[in-house]
């Protein structure tokens, strides 16, 4: 058993059960509803169900990074264990907790100055980051030390691709995670944008796609473009859906009839309220390791 | 007398009698178009081109042959409408180079300018067609080539040219095989044909002027194009000042006042007996000029657009510069708010049977102020319109060149702000070659086009806007269509019905063809189009 501790994100989008028997445990963010603060749990305070069904009945949502005596406290107990930490977090494409762990372990590493404290900037969200969790359990559970995941996961994170699409990009826009530019919103061609992000860990609109039957064809022509081994591929695939599991399961059936080859089922995942209050109802994400992203 | 040389002055008194001689006979023209669907507009595109250039001599007074020939192929080029427009712009654009500093012209000059024009207009074409206006154009300016050699008289060079572009003109029908199957000639070789007898007419009549331009037609006032701009707010386009000098002294021109009351706003009129002076803000000022004829003859006419002086204004001081804007042409309320929720700045209303001007492309060009310009024609005649606008406009233009409406949606989708123009021309090239469209239509007249045999009622299949079958029921066309798309694993299809069709009908369309196709996803969208039913892609 490792001598350190692996932690991640509530922003990883993945359920309590999974992150529990893989031995992780999570940093919250907040999120605010009509004005009113809960700490993402992962839809213990407010399930997905309700969250999405507030967002569609007009309910205004903000998001809160932690700050940096939230990060201290929730790796002092560690700390205190003697146990170093190794900590996954969102990219800082999207969010300022980057820059507060950054000082937040400056400090800690002042009150602890036998512990190793690594913080990785994901330059991912959602699934994303729970799949480059997972891979990096993988590795802490056969025996890698702390410096050597830190290497691993620092050369290896820009592989893990993000491709999404949304029916909708009102709410990337209102949360100020998407330019608004012209063209990108037709309602009456029910334009659905495909994004993915970049090497920067931002959300780039890539393509314009006419209706979702075609766009759902093209995230996975996308993943059979970048996948390790196109449709050989052998890795993880995880899906992530903001209130729209028929798509995600259109998409994992086309992706499970495509790439045989799949380690283990494709998981589908609820976006979590923290991305959720960015990206509204109607978000399908699919997540793969590839090529390192190039922009 | 005979003309052995011209001055500017009479080159005027030429392009005026032109202009009046395309206008009588435009509907002629027109009929010569032996397409099925109702666009024959050949001489109404003929007309508004030259009749740019002659509205724009009308008060000239310069006897250079230089200026007036220059002002002359800068008015058809802006004023360019349809292909048979362009080619006649750039004709007069090349004798304006072959007449570049000369005050006036003999026989050897003018046949030098008629092979310039040729040369300019072939030089422009992608692929120049033989047994058009073209050929018309090219032996017209061989043969006085030839003339020019016996005889150095302007008169005679013409005569000369006029007789061997009335034999390349009969010679078209067996040229082109669409024309020999219809049993007619050539229309935009008629309209040239027509061109150089005013022009002879002119001299044999002395050089009278016997242009009164008339009343635009509807399609072509500014207000169709321009509707969303807040120029609007100016509700007479055009300051027009004329004095004229009375026939009869003693004439009452209380009716004129009464005329002019009704044409517009800010009427100033003065009647000192001998001669009239009117200050108007009016929509027509062509119809205005024409109307005072009848009172007297002109001494001067002033008339200026303030519509473009106050756009102008707009474009110096307001609208900010962007990387890129969109200027398409569609017609349909459903196509244009289709086009402009993706992104299209302007909208210049147009399509099959209205070709727009390469004047209404450059305006809204210039009125977007961005650093690169895209141009989507959507229809093929009006790609070498659009063409023209590049050596006019200040910004860069790039057409693409889209032949339909979907193919026009195709680019748009394809487009992404965040590339460089080289990058998104070619996604956007690329994209037109993935979508698969089909207009449906009816036939106006019983003819044979493309080899289909077609009767007046008739449903027609245009495939990439060719000809693919003529039936008697909709469903025939939907399931040629269908056999079309098979094995091609197109299966993204996109309907949008148009102006003469219910939702209703479209729906039980939709029936059909998921029978036909019962792998495909189809959309069905309002586009509000007119003369095409149905525009349908497969992509």
């Amino acid at each position: 058993m490792a001598n350190y501790v692996l932690t991640t994100c509530s922003t990883a989008d993945i359920s309590c059960e999974h992150l529990k028997e893989r031995n992780i445990d999570y940093l919250s963010f907040s999120y605010f509803v009509d004005g009113k603060e809960y700490k993402d749990d992962l839809g213990k305070s407010l399930t997905y169900e309700e969250f999405y069904q507030l967002m569609r009945s007009g309910s205004d949502t903000k998001t809160a990074q932690p700050n940096i005596e939230e990060i201290k406290k929730f790796f002092r107990p560690y700390l205190n264990q003697g146990k170093d930490i190794i900590h996954l977090m969102l990219s800082s494409g999207l969010s300022g907790a980057m820059a507060s762990a950054k000082i937040a372990v400056d400090e800690l590493k002042e009150e602890y100055p036998d512990r190793k404290i690594y913080v990785v900037d994901s330059l991912g969200a959602s699934s994303g980051m729970a799949l480059l969790t997972d891979e990096m359990a993988d590795r802490r559970d056969s025996g890698m030390d702390i410096e050597e995941l830190y290497s691993w996961a620092e050369e290896n994170k820009l592989k893990v691709h993000h491709w999404f699409f949304s029916t909708d990009l009102t709410y990337y826009v209102k949360g100020g995670r998407v330019s608004k530019v012209a063209g990108w919103f037709g309602t009456i061609l029910k334009i659905c944008p495909l994004l993915n992000m970049d090497v920067n860990g931002k959300l780039v609109p890539r393509e314009k796609i006419k209706g979702k039957a075609s766009v759902i064809k093209q995230i996975v022509k996308k993943m059979e473009e970048n996948a390790d081994g196109g449709t050989e591929y052998s890795g993880r695939c995880y899906i992530s859906h903001s209130d729209d599991i028929e798509s995600a399961e259109a998409v994992k059936a086309l992706i499970e009839e495509k790439f045989p080859g799949i380690k283990g089922e494709v998981l589908i995942n609820s976006i979590g309220t923290t991305i959720g209050s960015h990206a509204g109802p109607g978000t399908v994400a699919v997540f793969f390791m590839g090529k390192e992203r190039i922009n | 007398m005979c003309y052995n040389k011209i001055n500017g002055e009479d080159y005027r008194v030429l392009i005026l009698n032109a202009a009046k001689c395309l206008e009588d006979n435009e509907n002629e023209i027109n009929e010569l178009n032996v397409f099925p669907v109702p666009d024959g507009d050949t001489g109404s595109n003929m007309s508004k081109t030259v009749g740019n250039a002659a509205r724009e001599l009308l008060d000239n007074d310069s006897c250079d042959l230089n200026e007036v020939a220059d002002k002359t192929a800068r008015a058809m080029l802006h004023g360019a409408r349809g292909n048979s427009g362009v080619i006649v712009s750039l004709l007069f654009r090349g004798i304006a180079k072959g007449l570049k500093g000369s005050f006036e012209c003999d026989g050897r000059a003018w046949a030098e300018a008629l092979k310039q024009g040729v040369d300019s207009a072939y030089g422009a074409i992608e692929n120049p067609a033989e047994g058009t206006i073209l050929t018309v154009a090219r032996k017209c300016a061989e043969a006085a080539t030839e003339a020019s050699k016996e005889q150095n008289s302007f008169e005679y060079v013409l005569e000369v040219a006029i007789d061997a572009a009335e034999k390349a003109l009969e010679e078209t029908i067996s040229q082109n095989p669409v024309l020999e199957k219809a049993g007619v000639v050539d229309a935009g070789g008629m309209g040239w044909l027509l061109v150089m007898k005013a022009m002879l007419s002119a001299l044999k009549g002395d050089m009278k002027v016997s242009y009164t331009p008339k009343k635009e037609t509807e399609g072509s006032q500014p207000k169709a194009n321009f509707s969303a701009f807040a120029t609007d707010d100016i509700k007479f386009s055009f300051c027009t000042e004329f004095i004229i000098t009375k026939n009869d002294q003693n004439v009452n021109s209380a009716p004129l006042k009464k005329y002019l009351s009704n044409m517009g706003d800010s009427l100033v009129m003065l009647d000192d007996g001998e001669i009239i002076k009117v200050h108007i803000h009016t929509n027509e000022p062509h119809a205005v000029l024409g109307e005072a004829l009848k009172w007297g003859i002109y001494e001067n006419v002033k008339v200026e657009n303030m519509r473009t002086q106050h756009t102008s204004k707009i474009i110096e001081s307001k609208a900010p510069l962007k990387d890129y804007g969109f200027v398409t042409v569609a017609s349909g309320d459903g196509i244009c708010q289709l086009f402009s929720e993706l992104g299209a700045d302007k909208i210049v209303s147009g399509g099959q049977t209205m070709n727009p001007s390469t004047e209404d492309i450059f305006r809204a060009v210039e009125e977007i102020n961005a650093k690169t310009v895209f141009i989507l024609p959507n229809n093929k005649n009006i790609i070498l319109t659009a063409e023209q606008v590049k050596s006019l406009a200040k910004c860069d233009v790039i057409v693409i060149p889209t032949k339909s409406i979907p193919q026009g949606i195709s680019a748009m989708l394809s487009f992404n702000e965040a590339f460089s123009p080289k990058e998104n021309t070619e996604s956007m090239i690329d994209s037109l070659g993935s979508v698969t469209t089909m207009q449906i239509t009816y036939a106006v007249r019983s003819t044979t086009f493309d080899g289909v045999e077609i009767e007046a009622g008739d449903y027609l299949g245009l495939l990439e806007s060719k000809m693919l079958l003529s039936a008697k029921s909709i469903d025939e066309v939907i399931k040629a269509f269908a056999e079309k798309l098979k094995g091609q694993g197109k299966e993204s299809i996109s309907i949008y019905y148009g102006c003469d069709v219910t939702e209703d009908q479209a729906q039980s369309l939709i029936k059909s063809l998921e029978a036909l196709l019962p792998n495909a996803s189809i959309e069905l969208y309002k586009g509000d189009q007119p003369v095409y039913y149905y525009i349908i892609s497969a992509e």
